[in-house]
């Protein structure tokens, strides 16, 4: 019964959300996306057997897959990361009706297991056993090893949710799955012929051949994940919502230099202490300058990514990715306290160049991360400056275009239990388009006018765009006025 | 500051929460807003500084469409709840902020404050604390000081008296009554306590479904009985 209704008010929140609208539109260009992407699954599902004989004609394509398996979890494992929400994030309103806390959680949880977002690799999976496994183990066999695979891709669910339920409370946490998928290529690169991929391998065979112990050790992993889980889950939305910060601050920094610019100066102060002082902005500007430092690692110590098109994107990923993490929910953080900022006259316009003048600032890491990079000749100076400039250019143009259509409230503070903490599908669109565009025009013009003249044509773009950002930003801060009541109806509805 | 409100609608769904055809407030007046839950008043206060949008009508400030320009900001001080606060500033922070805003330096903003010492009884700008941190008081209380800080001409206030303990009704009513006294700003509040809005507005609006039902006049508590009538429910 509790369960039913539950799921009816999961439905309903979706359906009266504020973004709905503009969600449905997303969602179906989403869905376009995915309903490829599952026709590509398909067809490498039925060509994997064919391709895996031809690169060792002596074994079965099965046992090949089986090797691969760590690589698959992984693969799913990041999806997770970037689609996936944590069930936790919906028990607030539920928590003072007299329903046990432990059965609300369970719901959740069961919810999130029994998604069929479990089941996507399956448009994968189905094909390649039924043109792989069918023939020489039979349908119990294609059963075995689809069963097999479902109960993997629940334990990597599982896994995920605590990890994903551990990092928003404490980012150190973000070692628990790089450690422990690190681990995995630390000993396929470090240790040839080591015998993970027998492992792996005789799990997957286990699978197909029913042996009941291969069966009995992620069943059993399963089980240890979801009661983890759950007593980890519940500690921290409980803890969460008991929480009263009485504490004051230690040190109250002025940032006095800030002085001289004005009311802008004074928003880029707002800004600053944005980051500082909450938690949950905190940790997306955190995991900002994660992924940035990641990408600038890769970009100068590595050789994996050094192929055209994939050098490129590290690039532009480097300079962006910290803008993107925190501009694509602009305006957002602002909406729980937007009616005091809109009344006073042009707070908002002053508010917008401070983002601008901040988020420019910032752009200076990977300007001096990158530098590594250009000295071992991996990129030029020409690409980091144009990478820059695209970044403060039309990639910040296009996300500061988000203000005038943001109007959900985020949460400043609370990670488990807030209730917009995610994004939405619209923004996580835009978020793929602006990463793809930048590379798209590169290889466009450098094709066309060759690599220094596409280039200069990229910088000369950047350059413009960065130079005409008042009369943008006042476009916005326009656009963002007529539509003003729509948004500060919509924060008003997300508080 | 002078307010005339026109034809103003503003419906929620088939809900109609303010249908006023003409009110105007003269400037210098200190003017109580009062009724039920769902009368209206928060509604009209979120019109009158162009929060919502009308659905026909227009809300004028010294012959100014609230909706066509941003100049009265200027003038305007207004605190409805705690989405007016940045509450990851201590109150210090937001004072200077807020001062910022309407081009004051921090020297002025601190002797903007010091008539409000009394008001914030050494809980509040001294203290390192965040303002989320605050008691929902003591958040009033500042969301109050932050809205009167630029000396507006027109002080909007809604529900002030909610949180604060006696000592501090009493002295937010003798702040509000000194400031029209001194500056001659027109005041407009809504409240559900009745003496306190008979003891400082000198006109008072009883609003019900959106309506204003009775423009009373309230010299020496001369509405006192009529909105007792309105009010009192009997058996």
């Amino acid at each position: 019964m509790i369960y039913s209704i539950l799921r009816q008010h999961q439905k309903l929140a979706s359906k009266r959300h504020p973004m709905f609208e503009r969600n449905r539109y997303a969602k179906l260009i989403t869905a376009i996306a995915i309903g490829i992407g599952l026709v590509y699954l398909i067809l490498i599902g039925l060509f994997l057997p064919i391709i895996l004989h031809a690169v060792r004609p002596n074994g079965e394509a099965s046992r090949l897959f089986n090797q691969g398996m760590p690589y698959l979890l992984m693969l799913d494992f990041y999806l997770r990361f970037l689609f996936q929400k944590i069930p936790v994030q919906e028990i607030k309103p539920y928590i003072l009706l007299p329903i046990p806390r432990r059965q609300l959680i369970h719901f959740f949880m069961l919810r999130s297991g029994s998604g069929f977002h479990n089941l996507f690799w399956f448009a994968l999976l189905i094909p390649f056993a039924f043109s792989a496994i069918l023939t020489h183990q039979g349908i119990s066999g294609v059963i075995g090893f689809l069963a097999g695979y479902w109960v993997l891709f629940l334990v990597n669910n599982y896994w995920y949710l605590l990890c994903r339920t551990l990092i928003n409370e404490r980012l150190v946490f973000i070692f628990l799955p790089l450690v422990f998928y690190g681990t995995f290529i630390a000993i396929e690169i470090l240790f040839p012929g080591n015998k993970l991929n027998t492992l792996t391998l005789n799990i997957g065979e286990g699978f197909i051949s029913w042996n009941p112990l291969c069966w009995a050790v992620p069943l059993i992993l399963l089980l240890s994940l979801y009661l983890t889980d759950f007593y980890i889950q519940r500690h921290y939305a409980g803890k969460e919502l008991a929480k009263s910060d009485s504490t004051r601050l230690r040190h109250v920094s002025e940032y006095s230099f800030l002085d001289r610019w004005g009311e802008t100066g004074e928003y880029i102060r707002l800004e600053i202490r944005l980051r500082i002082r909450n938690k949950a902005v905190r940790n997306q500007f955190r995991t900002g300058i994660i992924c940035m430092l990641a990408f600038s690692i890769l970009l100068s110590f590595s050789n994996i990514y050094d192929t055209g098109f994939m050098k490129n994107f590290i690039c532009v990923y480097n300079f962006a990715v910290l803008g993107v993490i925190t501009l694509v929910q602009i305006m957002n953080v602002e909406g729980n306290y937007l009616d005091g900022l809109i009344s006073r006259k042009e707070s908002v316009l002053s508010l917008l160049k401070a983002k601008y003048y901040f988020n420019i600032m910032l752009l200076i890491i990977p300007l001096v991360l990158c530098i590594p990079a250009i000295w071992t000749g991996k990129i030029t100076v020409l690409t980091a400056i144009t990478c820059l400039f695209m970044t403060s250019g039309p990639i910040y143009a296009l996300l500061f275009q988000l203000a005038v259509y943001n109007h959900k409230t985020f949460p400043l503070d609370s990670q488990i239990t807030g209730k917009n903490a995610g994004g939405n599908s619209f923004q996580s669109l835009l978020t793929g388009f602006i990463f793809l565009i930048p590379i798209l025009l590169n290889d466009l013009f450098c094709w066309i006018w060759g690599e220094i003249a596409g280039q200069l044509i990229l910088l000369m773009l950047g350059i413009i765009l960065t130079l005409t950002h008042p009369w943008w930003l006042q476009n916005i801060y326009r656009r963002f006025m007529k539509r003003r009541y729509v948004n500060l109806d919509g924060f008003r509805n997300t508080r | 500051m002078h307010i005339t409100i026109c034809h103003l609608k503003k419906t929620f769904g088939s809900k109609t929460a303010i249908d006023m055809e003409s009110y105007s407030i003269q400037p210098g007046e200190i003017v109580g807003l009062v009724g039920n839950n769902g009368a209206g008043k928060t509604t009209l206060f979120r019109l009158m500084l162009d929060l919502l949008r009308a659905d026909r009508g227009t809300v004028e400030l010294d012959g100014v469409d609230v909706s066509r320009s941003e100049e009265w900001k200027r003038h305007t001080g207004a605190y409805i709840d705690s989405s007016f606060l940045i509450d990851y500033l201590t109150p210090k922070e937001y004072f200077h902020f807020i001062g910022k805003m309407y081009g004051m330096d921090k020297e002025t903003t601190n002797e903007q404050l010091k008539p409000f010492e009394r008001f914030m009884n050494g809980e509040i700008i001294e203290e390192r604390k965040l303002i989320r941190n605050f008691s929902a008081g003591n958040q009033q209380k500042i969301g109050i000081i932050a809205a009167m800080i630029h000396h507006p001409k027109l002080l909007i206030l809604d529900e002030p008296f909610n949180f604060l303990d006696p000592s501090s009704q009493s002295l937010i009513k003798h702040l509000l009554q000194d400031y029209n006294k001194h500056t001659g700003a027109t005041i407009l509040i809504s409240s559900h306590n009745l003496n306190h809005t008979t003891d400082i507005c000198r006109r008072i609006a009883l609003l019900e479904k959106g309506i204003i039902l009775r423009d009373l006049i309230n010299e020496d508590h001369s509405a006192e009985q009529e909105l007792d009538n309105y009010f009192n429910v009997k058996e």
